[in-house]
């Protein structure tokens, strides 16, 4: 007696699995972050309460994790190495599926840490007296180039910014783990490269034009990181000495959803890019 | 030979290669296991047995030649291949150590739609799994229970067993073989068994493949290939040296004692006799060679092509 023909699995079988077992993976490094996140929340609010402030909480406070979303997808396919041996490849699913479905499986967890992120904060946020996104006063150039104040809080499309940016990085991380054979390696050669090249160039040169590249392009460009994973406000705005003599921000435009809709766009793109590449080394007819 | 047109196959490769970087690990294997039949896949550390059961499972993609499974080309069908294959991974450290034996198994039964669960408790409970904890916290013999476990309990057409005593305990082990030879006599399954330990399964084989360096030197019927292969005593001068029509069959030949030399050869007993009598020298006492004794033979000899 034999076990009845093999039908293709549905992809929501294989995802709920996957996202089962991914989770018992993470479990270390979810009480990792969970004591780090009730570190931050208790001094927070001890010293929220010590020295009678408010806390806001803004979304930049979550953008530290969105560069640990680059390291997830090493906690994800622990156990489960692409290029050896990995029991994912013995399982009764074409290759390209069970990779999609964990890595499906791991985006969704790491959603989930940062909205459990983002609600710790809020409620030490509330619990301080605080609030969610604080109102403040900008800078804003005018027409013929004057300054006007404006009342201005973070609109609700920024509240994105920190998870589109952590699962494009988060991505990015999968590429890399699902594409090659010593990742680690190769990320730290490609940085220690860059690293020297940089220093070579500028040791030649006081402005080059590779540094002139990555500063307008890459960080300030119309699709430049600044805007993807900080609305432009780098590229958006300057710093000027104002009248008593403290620096202000002033702002060029104020950051919409468009621009950075863009580079967004573009940066998932080459994420999803790097992501189909990485795939196709494994891909199973 | 058989081919997988014919139904009566239910492994069949033909010139199969895979490549490591400059590392040739198969090369050109065609192998060919019937239907039902016991196979052993025997070789040295390297020879590429692992790396043959995972290209028939399609866990690692060919760079030549092609292979066919249960009536199913690996390449294009390896989901449906590895649906009704049982597989026991060579090493299984390293896996999901984090995850309890219980869950793994529990998360292995959810890809096959026929595990079943009363077999899999039965299996648990003859080897004694712990399913209460982590793979990682586990010994070698334990993890390799959950494996078989894992294996097993789907009642698969075809078992690919990589080593499956490996870390067991003498008398899990044997356990384990009855376990075996209990599924296979119920199932009708067919299984390819890559072992060292070749005087464990000895009474469960019925098919032998030889792996060396990447290339299948040998492979016959376990019947076949026992009739063939005679050890033979001879006495003959000092000088003495096999005929050329049966130099390419004589496998092995050991350092002689005085006029006695001892030889392992394959072919005809009474044709290979005459030859030897024939060339000057005398056959004094032919006797059959062990399965466990024919394989290290067929793993050193040059000659061990006459049974590719």
């Amino acid at each position: 007696m034999f076990s009845p023909e093999p039908r293709p699995l549905p992809f929501r079988t294989i995802f709920a699995e996957q996202f089962r077992v991914t989770g018992f993976a993470l479990v270390r490094e979810a009480m990792l972050a969970a004591a780090a996140l009730t570190a931050v929340c208790v001094i927070a609010l001890v010293t929220a309460w010590r020295y009678d402030a408010r806390l806001y909480l803004d979304r930049e406070l979550l953008m530290p994790t969105v560069v640990l979303a680059a390291l997830l997808p090493f906690a994800v396919w622990k156990g489960d190495r692409p290029f050896d041996r990995a029991l994912l490849w013995t399982l009764p699913v074409p290759r390209q599926r069970a990779a999609l479905a964990k890595l499906s499986a791991g985006a969704v967890w790491m959603v989930i840490a940062l909205l459990i992120t983002c609600a710790a904060l809020a409620l030490v946020a509330l619990a301080s007296g605080g609030g969610i996104g604080m109102a403040r006063t900008v800078m804003v150039e005018g027409v013929g180039g004057a300054i006007v104040r404006q009342d201005w809080r973070a609109p609700a499309w920024m509240w994105l910014i920190p998870f589109v940016g952590a699962l494009t990085l988060y991505v990015m991380g999968s590429a890399a783990v699902l594409g090659m054979r010593h990742p680690l390696r190769w990320i730290s050669g490609v940085g220690v490269g860059i690293g020297v090249m940089i220093a070579i160039i500028t040791s030649l040169a006081s402005e080059s034009a590779f540094e002139s590249f990555i500063e307008n392009w890459v960080i300030r460009g119309d699709v430049g990181i600044d805007f993807a994973l900080n609305a432009g406000e780098y590229s958006l705005s300057y710093w000027r000495r104002g009248a008593e003599g403290r620096f202000v921000q002033i702002w060029r435009e104020l950051p919409d959803i468009g621009g950075w809709a863009v580079a967004a766009s573009f940066w998932m793109g080459l994420a999803l890019t790097m992501l189909g590449l990485a795939f196709r080394r494994h891909w199973e007819r | 030979m058989n081919s997988p047109e014919n139904g009566s196959t239910a492994v069949w490769t033909e010139g199969l290669v895979k490549r490591f970087g400059r590392e040739v690990a198969l090369d050109g294997v065609s192998l060919s296991v019937p239907e039902g039949g016991v196979y052993l896949l025997a070789g040295t550390n390297g020879a590429g047995k692992s790396t043959l059961l995972r290209t028939l499972l399609n866990a690692e993609q060919p760079d030549g030649g092609r292979a066919c499974v249960l009536g199913l080309d690996t390449a294009h069908d390896g989901p449906a291949v590895r649906a009704q294959c049982g597989y026991v991974p060579e090493t299984g450290e390293g896996a999901y150590r984090w995850l309890r034996a219980d869950r793994f198994l529990a998360h292995i039964a959810r890809f096959y739609p026929g595990w079943d669960n009363g077999y899999a408790t039965q299996i648990v409970k003859r080897l004694g799994v712990r399913l209460d904890r982590p793979l990682g916290t586990l010994s070698k013999g334990q993890a390799r229970r959950v494996q078989i476990v894992a294996a097993l309990a789907h009642r698969p057409r075809l078992l690919l067993l990589d080593e499956l005593t490996d870390g067991l305990d003498p008398l899990v082990r044997f356990e384990a073989l009855s376990l075996l030879a209990a599924h296979l006599a119920d199932t009708g399954a067919t299984a390819i068994l890559s072992t060292h330990l070749v005087g464990e399964v000895d009474t469960l084989v019925d098919h032998v493949g030889v792996l060396r360096a990447g290339k299948l030197v040998a492979q016959r019927p376990l019947v076949e290939l026992m009739a063939r292969l005679r050890r033979y005593q001879v006495d003959a001068p000092e000088d003495w040296a096999p005929p050329a029509s049966i130099s390419a069959a004589i496998l092995r030949r050991d350092p002689s004692m005085g006029r006695s030399l001892r030889l392992v050869a394959a072919g005809q007993e009474r044709d290979l006799a005459s030859a030897i009598d024939a060339s000057g020298a005398t056959v004094r006492e032919t006797s059959a060679v062990s399965l466990t004794d024919a394989v290290p033979i067929l793993l050193q000899s040059e000659n061990s092509h006459v049974f590719a």
